[in-house]
């Protein structure tokens, strides 16, 4: 287990890196950022005076060194926009971001299992057949479009809830939510899936020929074989949660990496853009780690070496 | 080998087109989806003689006319242009994007797919690493990422999509071939003398062609709506283009006083992706339960 442990970790510094190498080549080929911080009537000297200060006026592969052996210190170097270090930016907004991931992907849990374990228990029934038309539906409907209209709804004509921003619960409701419809929709459909491939199973079989009530063989004997193949769309799900935090974070003001992300992209600002697919691959990678991890430690069959 | 039971006496032994669409059109939803579908398409191909209206021109004397106007069944937005006109010709975008990415990233992954999986080698490896690296990325963030690098507008759109897409296939298609390629066919085409190359279009590739089709068309969906997401954010389809995306931006910025500008957009985002989905749903099952969810 230490030595498949050691080895993911090395696998994840080679993905940063070669995220990172591809981004920085990308960014440093087209477009030059130089012009768009200065008013278009700069003069030529003072276009070259902020590109020496900023150090693109050396060899692309230099510009790469230096940038490599500052990275592996944490040095991205500072936000061509807000003049700050860039990764401090990043770290000050993540809590932010990992608020509403953290309750979206919550919420998914809490509404997907019982859709699920509900349809797969009356399978073909009316109440099943309204589970997979909320799954479908919620697959196919535009998250950020959801926001919106919950905006529209809840915010602009009923007034219960905050247009945008962080603060109170309030602020949290409509962005989870919006974050969180396609995911629990996907959970949803897996976990009935799932428990229709448990149901039918000898072992759950015996249980009903013992005369058990159809709760215990639902949530005490099937359930949690059920939710193993759960466990690992949650890992692979969390790259899809932090991509729709960047579109969610914009609909609704949100202060998180995803908003701070855009605003660098729209700037190319370099920096920060680096720092936030350093720190982003970071973070899928290790927790993609760990749910592994876990998944080992609820399925004793996995074995790692 | 199962063998099919002989007909009973005096039963009738349908045509295979007839027993293929028997067993097609049980599928109730699929059926909705093709329909749904079918009528876009139809919308998008006679966008201008639904609508009187261009989609890029305006009467700012008319701006912000609510649903159910004269003339305006869904109302104008803050330039006084008709949004149903918009919603027809932004059809056209969003089915564009959807259909060209599919088939570029769809044959370019393919075909690295069906290398990396026949001769495996120094070839696999590499592609199989760069897949790996560019899946561990979000989807939208990545294609956010290349779309602010190549710029905006429709074409560098479409190769922003094919780049963030193409490794879904590759993987897809190794897995397959790598499956194929210990059968027995295979290795009497080996045996026969047949280079690879004519292995891989003969005998591999029409086996992987069905998974092909049933990804490709659930993926025109989520590339519709990742294609209204990155224009949404203002990297994508730029004005005077017509775009879903655009539409909600612009929706978004009159939440206040005008609702119709992001509700009827998204309502057609949704409608189409659910189509779209609908039809792949059904395309798995009738063709590859294995790949049911």
């Amino acid at each position: 287990m230490t030595r498949y442990i050691a080895r993911r970790l090395m696998e994840t510094i080679v993905v940063v890196f070669l995220s990172l190498t591809a981004v920085f080549l990308m960014l440093h080929l087209t477009g030059d950022p130089v012009k768009l911080f200065l008013p278009t009537d700069a003069l030529p000297s003072q276009i070259a005076e902020v590109r020496h200060r900023l150090g693109f006026d050396r060899p692309i592969w230099i510009q790469y060194l230096s940038f490599v052996t500052k990275a592996a210190r944490g040095d991205f170097g500072e936000s061509l926009r807000y003049g700050a270090p860039a990764l401090d930016l990043l770290l000050e907004r993540f809590p932010a971001t990992f608020e509403l991931t953290a309750w979206a992907m919550l919420f998914s849990l809490l509404t997907a299992i019982p859709i699920g374990v509900i349809s797969a228990a009356k399978r073909n029934s009316f109440v099943d057949y309204t589970g997979i038309m909320v799954t479908v539906i919620g697959q196919a409907v535009p998250g950020f479009w959801l926001g919106i209209m919950g905006i529209i709804l809840f915010s602009v004509k009923l007034g219960w809830l905050p247009t945008g921003g962080r603060g109170s619960w309030e602020h949290l409701v409509l962005p989870t939510v919006t974050l969180a419809a396609y995911t629990a929709a996907r959970f949803a459909r897996i976990t009935r899936s799932s428990m229709l491939d448990v149901l039918s199973l000898d072992y759950v079989r015996t249980a009903r020929a013992k005369g058990l009530a159809e709760r215990y063989v639902l949530y005490r004997h099937s359930l949690k074989n059920a939710l193993i193949p759960l466990l690992t769309l949650v890992g692979l799900q969390l790259g899809q949660l932090l991509g729709g935090a960047v579109v969610t974070e914009t609909v609704f003001s949100w202060p998180g990496i995803g908003r701070l992300l855009v605003q660098a992209l729209l700037n190319r600002d370099f920096p920060l853009v680096l720092a936030g697919v350093f720190w982003i691959s970071l973070v899928i990678s290790l927790t993609n780690l760990l749910v592994d991890l876990a998944y080992a430690w609820v399925n004793p069959q996995i074995r790692y070496g | 080998m199962m063998v099919e039971p002989l007909p009973a006496v005096g039963q009738t032994i349908l045509p295979a087109y007839l027993r293929t669409w028997r067993r097609v059109s049980r599928h109730k939803a699929g059926l909705v989806g093709l329909v749904i579908v079918l009528l876009i398409i139809t919308a998008a191909f006679l966008a201008g003689r639904l609508t009187p209206y261009r989609p890029d021109t305006g009467d700012m004397a008319e701006n912000l006319l609510p649903p159910g106007s004269p003339g305006h069944v869904l109302g104008t937005d803050q330039l006084g242009r008709d949004v149903l006109s918009r919603i027809l010709y932004g059809s056209r975008v969003s089915l564009a994007i959807g259909v060209y990415t599919v088939v570029v990233a769809g044959a370019l992954g393919t075909m690295i797919g069906l290398v990396a999986g026949f001769r495996g080698g120094w070839f696999d490896t590499i592609a199989m690493r760069l897949v790996d690296v560019q899946l561990s990325f979000p989807f939208i963030l990545l294609a956010l990422v290349i779309s602010a690098i190549l710029g905006g507008g429709f074409r560098n759109l479409i190769l922003t999509l094919v780049i963030s897409t193409w490794v879904m296939y590759a993987r897809l298609v190794r897995g397959e071939v790598l499956a194929i390629k210990q059968k027995e066919f295979v290795e009497a085409a080996r045996a026969g003398g047949a280079p690879d190359w004519r292995i891989i279009l003969r005998h591999v590739l029409p086996n992987v062609s069905t998974p092909i089709i049933i990804v490709s068309s659930l993926q025109i969906a989520q590339l519709i709506v990742a294609e209204a997401a990155i224009s949404f954010l203002g990297f994508g389809v730029q004005p005077p283009d017509v775009s879903w995306g655009l539409m909600l931006a612009d929706g978004r910025d009159y939440m206040m006083n005008a609702w119709w500008l992001a509700a009827f957009p998204g309502v057609a985002l949704a409608v189409t992706a659910l189509g779209i989905n609908l039809i792949g749903d059904w395309l798995r099952d009738v063709w590859d339960p294995r790949l049911r969810i």
